[in-house]
């Protein structure tokens, strides 16, 4: 016996083989893969959650079209760690996986009444819901009715959204995308504000491929802007495009400059770069932007000949000043409309004059409302593309 | 829990070892001795032989009497000799012109010794040797003339190369060991020989060169060789396990090799090579755990190649070794760190698979080594039968009825292909897939970690011949390691390993 009492921690090491359902394993098939979440009020002012979730079809040789595989579940509660919670009363999964949400979309009415606190401490509390993926807010929709479109190139609606969103920012610079990450630096970053990308309904003309009648159509164009966790309100398109020439994310972006009533030039953006240039001294703050912008003419209606070079720079001295103007109405617009530092001014103090902003952090929104804000465009056209005459003075 | 086995065997082994000495002291009295010298009379050293050998059928004792008038006898094992050589050069001048006493000026062979003892003569003749005795001469010649049957040399079985010699061992052990002598053509090439195994009388050969081998590897290995009791040695293999530091645990602490040109090299970074009669495998020690990523090509090969494909073979033994346990890990404790695209393949995959993950690598696993061990052993004709089977009932029978999943037969058959990247770690491989299945299975990647910890600890521990098994990564010699993970081209190589040779090291001149 005395040789045997060895072999019984082997014995028992090899009985763990069938103990193996501890208490965060789970087999990937009961795993409920949350693709979107959408976060509302519904009738009686409850908080509600709609899920994309992942549906599980078997794998099978002869891939027939079974449609989108995803299901919908949708759950109210007090909170919104109530409704999550009320999830796993329909869903029939295990775990809910909610680290690989693609997107998280907001009711408008929902952001307006409970702000947006309840989800930063959820999601930053829980270990097991680690999250990233873009944050959207939508405008005048509910976010339910947003998570249930379709769309004829992705079958998956938290797909599409979130190609939308990214792509949409990359090819226009008319909105912005931002993930988890990126709202949460700058929802807890000293001097900047919040502000996500949104989606709203947008007219459209009936496309006759189009199978369903009541179908939305939706764009992603503007920026929600946040004060704290409060929805403090919107920019339109050309405003958000400011937005990212200020924070110097353009990527590409089209901007057309109207000359007089029959001619305008239309140019593309390939680079802006901004730097704040902010002088303190006693309490007098002044601001003052310079900005170089890249671009190529990509369409020029009226008769200029582009091959001159006094021509360019006229134009080039056209564009600065209805760009330098667009950028002011902007900053004008957060200054006055919404109190919201969401280019980063008081980040630029903060970073560079940290005595400084000791005194102002406290009351900065207010500072920031006032504050005398010059800009200086600097544009260089660095390609005309392959003609130079405009086609019409050709004839 | 080793060391608790080892305890037990070691225990039994020496009890063993006292009942076999009992054993063998009953045998030995003074009678055999006086029976062991050779006398002057044929007739009677003929009956002796006869009855050592219990009159068994393939010994041959031919009586033949010199024109002279002289009478001989020669003793010698049928199959074992060259009878042509024997006929010619020895018993036809021998009968022809035999005349006076001195035998080395009649018989025609190069090889001629003279033996007092029977015991003598017994052992010349079962290694092929031809026993002469002459009548009224209290002494025997013992001529060499052994020849047998053997395979030619060949090229080797298991360790192909695409550049480099392609000659490798044969169960001989004169030509293994000319084999390597004709690599090395200098005279400090030592061999030395013993016998090993009470029944079969084993030749074995230890073969360094002086001046370059550790005096202390020598004496150990000569040691560790000196307390091998046993009745019979039939390969390598059972030598290894002697002489292996830890002889339990499954990282190999004593090389081998069936090539020449491997073995030479070897020799010359100042390594001990053991030979054994009958077997085409040569071990080296000591060995080190780097050597496992080494092949002979890379050093035929440019240094960029050589360090990419040792690169190859790391990320090889990683795989195979780890793979199953991480992809069970992260489905079913770490989906997130899953891409979203693929976890929701991967889910598709699972729906409606009857086995928890874990249980079905493990059976996966099961299979496959079930299947590279019947492939291996099955007879050529129906070898063939086994790779269908194979391939189409687990391959693809087995997806289609919905058993496993088809993300798990990519891992296994990954993971089949890594490992047959390193032979030599194969064994540690196979039991660390499913030492990390286990522990994946129950832990996640905390388990994999801690089954990394532990192998780590164990090969930081180990020692080959008292020289740490991870040199020379750790104890780190910069000199040293630049022929390791990193193959350094040839030209850089200037010195020998310095934590095996210790002295002598330079083996290059500065170039011009």
């Amino acid at each position: 016996m005395s040789k045997f009492k060895y072999l019984l921690p082997i014995i028992a090491a090899l009985f763990l083989i069938t103990l193996c359902g501890c208490w965060d394993r789970h087999e990937l098939n009961t795993v409920g893969i949350v693709n979107a979440i959408g976060i509302d009020l519904d009738n009686k002012g409850q908080t509600k959650v709609f899920l994309e979730v992942k549906k599980h079809n078997v794998a099978t040789l002869q891939k027939t079209s079974q449609g989108p595989s995803i299901q919908y579940f949708t759950a109210t509660g007090k909170n919104l760690d109530e409704a999550l919670s009320n999830v796993y009363l329909i869903s029939g999964s295990s775990k809910m996986l909610w680290s690989l949400v693609r997107v998280t979309v907001f009711g408008e009415d929902y952001v307006k009444k409970e702000g947006i606190y309840q989800w930063l401490e959820l999601f930053q509390r829980r270990i097991d819901a680690i999250t990233d993926g873009y944050i959207i807010i939508s405008k005048d929709l509910k976010s339910s009715d947003i998570l249930q479109i379709g769309n004829n190139l992705q079958n998956i609606p938290s797909q599409y959204i979130g190609l939308l969103t990214k792509d949409s920012r990359d090819s226009t610079s008319k909105s912005i995308a931002v993930d988890a990450a990126e709202f949460l630096r700058n929802y807890y970053n000293d001097g900047i504000e919040a502000s996500t990308s949104i989606i709203h309904e947008q007219e459209q003309e009936q496309i006759l491929t189009q199978k369903k009648e009541e179908s939305l159509n939706i764009s992603a164009e503007g920026m929600a802007i946040f004060s704290g966790d409060k929805l403090a309100g919107f920019f339109n398109g050309m405003e958000t495009m400011c937005y990212n020439i200020l924070l110097s994310k353009v990527k590409a972006g089209t901007i057309s400059i109207p000359e007089n009533e029959n001619s305008f030039t239309s140019i593309e953006l390939h680079s802006a770069k901004s730097k704040y240039e902010i002088k303190i001294s006693g309490n007098k703050i002044t601001v003052n932007i310079k900005i170089r912008l890249s671009c190529r003419i990509n369409e020029q209606i009226g008769n200029v000949d582009l091959s001159e070079p006094s021509v360019i720079k006229k134009t080039e001295d056209l564009i600065s000043s209805v760009v330098s103007r667009q950028i002011d109405n902007t900053i004008k617009k957060a200054q006055h409309e919404y109190k919201s530092d969401v280019f980063g001014f008081g980040q630029y103090i903060a970073r560079n004059n940290p005595s400084a902003w000791k005194i102002l952090k406290d009351n900065w929104n207010n500072t920031f409302s006032q504050l005398d804000i010059t800009n200086e465009v600097d544009i260089n056209i660095s390609d005309t593309g392959f003609i130079d005459m405009p086609a019409s003075l050709k004839k | 829990m080793f060391k608790f086995l080892n305890k037990i065997l070691k225990s039994k082994k020496y009890e063993n070892a006292e009942k076999k000495s009992l054993g063998t002291q009953g045998m030995d009295d003074t009678d055999s001795n006086k029976r062991d010298l050779i006398s002057d009379k044929l007739e009677s050293n003929m009956e002796n032989l006869r009855s050592q050998f219990r009159n068994s059928s393939d010994l041959i004792i031919y009586q033949f009497n010199a024109e002279s008038g002289s009478k001989f006898f020669i003793i010698y094992l049928n199959g074992l000799v060259n009878k042509d050589i024997l006929n010619r050069d020895v018993v036809t001048p021998l009968i022809q012109k035999f005349t006076g006493t001195n035998i080395k000026e009649y018989a025609c062979v190069s090889n001629l010794k003279e033996a007092a003892l029977i015991s003598e003569v017994i052992k010349a003749v079962l290694r092929g040797k031809t026993g002469l005795f002459l009548d009224g001469y209290d002494k025997a010649f013992i001529i060499d003339s052994s020849e047998w049957d053997k395979r030619t040399v060949d090229k080797p079985d298991n360790e192909m190369t695409i550049r480099g010699p392609k000659e490798s061992f044969i169960e001989s052990i004169h030509v293994n060991i000319a084999l390597v002598r004709r690599k090395i053509k200098n005279c400090s090439l030592v061999v030395e020989s013993l016998v090993l195994g009470k029944q079969t009388n084993t030749d074995i050969a230890l073969v360094y060169i002086d001046g370059i081998v550790n005096r202390d590897v020598l004496a150990e290995l000569k040691k560790r060789l000196g307390k091998i009791d046993i009745d019979s040695i039939m390969d390598t293999g059972n030598i290894e396990q002697f002489i292996s530091d830890n002889r339990l645990q499954p990282f190999p602490t004593v090389g081998n090799s069936e090539k020449p040109d491997i073995i030479a090299s070897k020799i010359l970074e100042g390594r001990i090579a053991i030979f054994c009669d009958g077997s085409p495998n040569v071990l080296t020690v000591p060995c080190l755990l780097t050597e496992v990523i080494k092949s002979g090509e890379d050093y035929y090969s440019k240094p960029i190649l050589a360090t990419s494909l040792r690169l190859l073979r790391i990320s090889g033994i990683i795989i195979s070794s780890l793979l199953p346990a991480v992809f069970v890990a992260l489905t079913t404790y770490h989906q997130e760190m899953i891409p979203s695209v693929l976890l929701s393949t991967m889910a598709d995959a699972r729906e409606g698979i009857p086995l928890p993950a874990f249980l079905e690598a493990l059976v996966m696993t099961f299979v496959f080594e079930l299947l590279k061990e019947s492939g291996t052993r099955l007879p050529m004709a129906v070898g063939s039968a086994i790779s269908i089977v194979g391939a189409l009932v687990i391959g693809e029978a087995t997806v289609n009825a919905g058993f496993i999943s088809s993300t798990m037969v990519i891992i296994i058959s990954l993971t089949a292909v890594a490992s047959f990247v390193s032979t030599t770690l194969n064994e540690a491989i196979i039991i660390n897939r499913y030492l990390f299945l286990v522990l994946a299975g129950v832990l996640g990647l905390l388990g994999i970690v801690i089954g990394i910890i532990l192998n780590l600890a164990k090969l930081l521990s180990m020692r080959s011949f008292d020289i740490p098994y991870t040199s020379p990564i750790e104890p780190i010699n910069p000199t040293e390691a630049k022929d390791s993970i990193i193959k350094y081209p040839i030209f850089s190589l200037k010195m020998r390993p310095k934590s095996i040779a210790q002295k002598n090291l330079r083996r290059q001149g500065k170039m011009k």
